[in-house]
């Protein structure tokens, strides 16, 4: 992931270009006219952007209700808007955000406040176990190890290497029985698309490197952790919508599930 | 024009509210369709299978309004906007309502019906444009101290 023009306001950042994509009004004039282009050149983007973040909150009950961890570590966290994991899970559940960027960082704790059992720290998604080494971390965990994690939304700003790095790392810290729910982000998209490659050049042009993968390379790079019976589901159908969504061109750039992915991967 | 007496006015609401309860189905289903168009223009926040719950309490809302509960409707107004719906969701929901009251009125009783619609209409909207002005001045403030807290660091 970018380290460049994170805390630029002059400058266009992924995070709040991701946020204006979904609506949000955290972001500034040069990150809403980066975000327009992209959206011209990729219409299905902001429908993307919504299916990931819905499938985020739905990780946030299944994990806490359904999978009873009362602890949740979430990576690359973005703010922690009203659509994220600690408006979702019940009262009592750990929610450890964390974020590369420092104005991210400094935005979510002045969103949280007081907010009980919720955390933000600033931490690289690509080094996990920065963040689960940290002593306050250690100290709100109290020794707990089974937690639930999300490495939600942003797989495809992070080289393979880094992706095998941060799983196995957070596979060798985590306990058996624990839960990651991973998105693999425009898994299956055509690289050779005119509009993926625009947008992948604009990507590139504000710091920002995109690594698109087919769907069976992320499998090998997340060993050894398991998918659990469901595999990865295509977001358009964890929905329950059709490819119905998708036009035409849409198909031609992102595949016809999409593009994106989700599973609980299990250790 | 001729005015409504209270009477007259208060049998039109009550000729509405029973409109609304006898096809509610048909309604509450009327408003999903709209709220489901708009869902992609929605903030994040507003998840699909929430749809039908925000649907459902849109006939309430109707309802209390009609039973002289104005603030239902601003607060109404409020509750959407900080739920994450898109404006356009709004109009169209207000529309469904305005088409949905026609069908069920004879012609004498549509221009009353309207401007029974258009104070609703209004509630709703000041609801929405409040919650806009207050999450505007709360954003405004949260960017200020950060860029405080920030520049404070930069300079310790």
């Amino acid at each position: 992931m970018s380290q460049d023009n994170i805390a630029d306001p002059s400058k266009p950042s992924p995070g709040r270009i991701y946020d204006y994509v979904l609506g949000g009004s955290h972001n500034f004039e040069v990150d809403r006219q980066t975000a327009d282009q992209l959206l011209k050149i990729l219409p299905f983007l902001s429908k993307f952007a919504r299916l990931q973040r819905w499938t985020l909150q739905d990780i946030a009950v299944e994990l806490s209700e359904r999978r009873g961890y009362d602890v949740i570590i979430d990576f690359a966290s973005g703010l922690p808007t009203m659509d994220h994991i600690h408006y979702k899970v019940p009262k009592g559940t750990t929610v450890i955000y964390s974020d590369f960027d420092p104005v991210v960082v400094e935005y979510a704790r002045d969103i949280l406040k007081d907010t009980p059992d919720v955390y933000f720290f600033q931490a690289d998604a690509r080094k996990p176990e920065e963040l689960l080494s940290r002593p306050e971390v250690e100290n709100i965990l109290g020794g707990r190890r089974k937690v639930g994690f999300a490495y939600w939304g942003f797989s495809v700003f992070v080289p393979d290497e880094d992706i095998s790095h941060a799983v196995r790392s957070i596979y060798d810290w985590a306990a058996p029985g624990s839960c990651l729910a991973f998105n693999a982000q425009m898994a299956d998209i055509n690289p050779e698309d005119p509009g993926i490659k625009v947008g992948l050049q604009m990507y590139e042009r504000i710091g920002q490197r995109c690594f698109p993968r087919p769907l069976k390379q992320y499998y090998e790079l997340l060993k050894p952790w398991q998918p659990d019976a469901k595999g990865f589901i295509p977001l358009l159908e964890w929905h329950g919508f059709d490819q119905s969504e998708l036009g035409q061109e849409d198909v031609a750039t992102y595949g016809p599930m999409g593009g994106g992915y989700g599973a609980y991967l299990i250790k | 024009m001729e005015t409504m007496s209270s009477v007259q006015s208060e049998q039109l609401t009550a000729l509405l509210a029973q409109s609304i309860e006898d096809h509610r189905a048909d309604l509450v289903a009327r408003y999903l369709a709209v709220l489901r168009e708009a869902l992609f223009s929605s903030r994040a926040a507003v998840h699909p299978s929430a749809l039908k719950s925000f649907a459902a309490d849109e006939v309430e809302v109707l309802l209390q309004f009609l039973r002289q509960a104005e603030s239902s409707a601003t607060a109404r107004g409020e509750q959407l906007h900080q739920a994450g719906f898109h404006v356009g969701a709004i109009v169209k929901s207000i529309q469904v309502t305005r088409q949905f009251l026609l069908g069920h009125l004879e012609s004498s009783q549509i221009t009353p019906m309207l401007e029974i619609v258009d104070a609703y209409e209004i509630a709703i909207m000041e609801g929405f444009i409040q919650s806009i002005d207050n999450t505007n001045r709360i954003e405004r403030g949260q960017l200020e101290r950060v860029l405080n807290a920030l520049h404070q660091r930069d300079h310790d």
